[in-house]
């Protein structure tokens, strides 16, 4: 018996070879063409991540040069407090300096944590494989919201004085003396504007 | 009311006697497909006639439903002035879901007829019991073939009109909706994971196990002439549409819960 001669087995042939050249393109074009790019490993240090997830972009100078690999928890002996490790996979051309800012951000209101690398200035000495940078913990929500409340409640402290009619700005919005007095003064202005330049009249009185 | 029980239970009964039977089928199948020797000609003959010769019809339906699922979601997507994200939906459903489920309801109407069809033919024929005479083995000689090329031929169709489905939902968003084509195509591959590709093909796979094994299982169930075999190919055709839907349910939940 032999294989590879009749028309038949042509046709199924072209069909599964276009079938399997369908399946490398989707491959390749998912999967990013990171194949053939070559990179390398760097560590970012925090205390707090707020959410960043494998898989996250990592932007340099506001460019996608890489994603985070992993995220490990790094237990320090002396200081006890857990902190995390995001190891970050780069392109072999980008260059991170050792004064770099690194941050994680959020795209849009709502939108997917990436991680932020700011470059500094010093571009002598930058990053090699394997090497950590210490990171910029984002402020997390509940502190920004902690905050919100207790200016919302200062706020709302002063507010409720002044609609009282308690202090400066309260007496000046809710006490009409002022008003009144101005209203006298500009009435009598008015009527004897010779009063504005007549200044030394009062004072042969007192004498 | 007491014939309305005995109706029930002989039709649980038959509903149990058609999963055992099936499930002997597949025993059986599975068996003699790794006994030597496997007639390779056999196999590739109905591969072209599943997989080869589905791909027109395949290409049109999954084109169709590409153009439809651009319409219909630039239909919501305009009103939130979000045609991006039509890129997405149509990838990520035709991938994961249409793709699959629309393939297989095709050949399963195309092709699983024909296979129940000519199997109950030949069971009608006695041509069945001469195989087992000639000390061929029906399972062997009928199902091996048909299941091998049915769940081979189906992740392939599935590439196809996953491509397909794709191109259709770029047709419409950059001719119609003007979206730039570089960008239709960034957004696609980007949404995609390799998790969706998989699963699909995975789900393929197995509806064109489902497609063989109920075909063949209604084939050789044929009784009485010309007429059992036009009511075994409906029910093969029916049977196998309920069981694709139900199945992909199941995969969609697994992978929705499991594996998310």
């Amino acid at each position: 018996m032999i294989f590879g001669k009749t028309k038949l087995e042509l046709k199924l042939g072209v069909f599964v070879f276009v079938g399997m050249v369908i399946l490398v393109l989707f491959i390749l074009l998912i999967g990013d063409f990171q194949t053939w790019t070559s990179g390398y490993e760097v560590n970012f240090l925090f205390n707090f991540v707020n959410g960043v997830k494998i898989g996250a972009p990592v932007r340099f100078s506001g460019v996608d040069v890489g994603e985070v690999k992993a995220i490990k928890f790094l237990l320090n002996p002396p200081e006890l407090k857990p902190k995390v490790q995001i190891v970050g996979w780069v392109k072999k051309e980008i260059k991170i300096p050792l004064d770099s800012t690194v941050w994680v951000n959020t795209l849009g209101l709502l939108g997917e944590k990436y991680i932020e690398v700011m470059p500094g200035e010093d571009f002598q000495n930058h990053l090699a494989k394997g090497e950590s940078l210490v990171g910029h913990d984002p402020i997390a929500m509940h502190e920004v919201a902690q905050l919100a409340k207790n200016i919302a409640g200062d706020l709302d402290e002063s507010l409720v004085k002044i609609k009282n009619g308690e202090g400066t700005i309260g007496k000046l919005l809710y006490d009409d003396t002022i008003y009144n007095e101005l209203e006298a003064l500009v009435k009598d202005v008015r009527r004897h504007p010779w009063k504005l330049f007549f200044k030394t009249k009062e004072k042969p009185e007192k004498k | 009311m007491r014939d309305l029980f005995i109706n029930l239970g002989q039709k649980f009964l038959a509903f149990l006697y058609f999963f055992g039977g099936l499930g002997s089928l597949v025993a059986q199948t599975f068996r003699w497909t790794f006994i030597p020797p496997l007639k390779k000609e056999r196999v590739f003959e109905q591969a072209k006639k599943a997989g080869y010769d589905s791909l027109p019809i395949v290409s049109l339906i999954a084109l169709f439903i590409g153009v439809i699922m651009a319409l219909q979601t630039a239909y919501q997507m305009q009103r939130l002035g979000s045609e991006m994200y039509i890129a997405s939906i149509v990838a990520l459903s035709m991938v994961r879901e249409l793709g699959p489920v629309i393939t297989a309801l095709v050949v399963a109407g195309r092709v699983g007829a024909a296979i129940a069809a000519e199997i109950g033919t030949m069971q009608v024929t006695e041509q069945v019991d001469a195989l087992q005479t000639l000390a061929a083995n029906p399972v062997k000689y009928l199902v091996v073939p048909r299941l091998l090329a049915l769940s081979l031929m189906l992740p392939v169709l599935t590439l196809y009109s996953n491509i397909i489905g794709i191109l259709g939902g770029y047709l419409i968003c950059v001719y119609k909706l003007g979206i730039a084509s570089s960008m239709y195509l960034q957004i696609t591959f980007d949404s995609l994971l390799f998790k969706d590709l998989f699963t699909g093909l995975l789900k393929a796979l197995f509806f064109g196990m489902i497609i063989a094994f109920v075909s063949c299982y209604e084939g050789f169930n044929v009784e009485g002439g010309a007429e059992g075999v036009g009511k075994a190919t409906t029910r093969a055709v029916v049977t196998t549409f309920i069981l694709i839907i139900a199945a992909d349910c199941i995969f969609t939940a697994f992978f929705y819960f499991i594996f998310p």
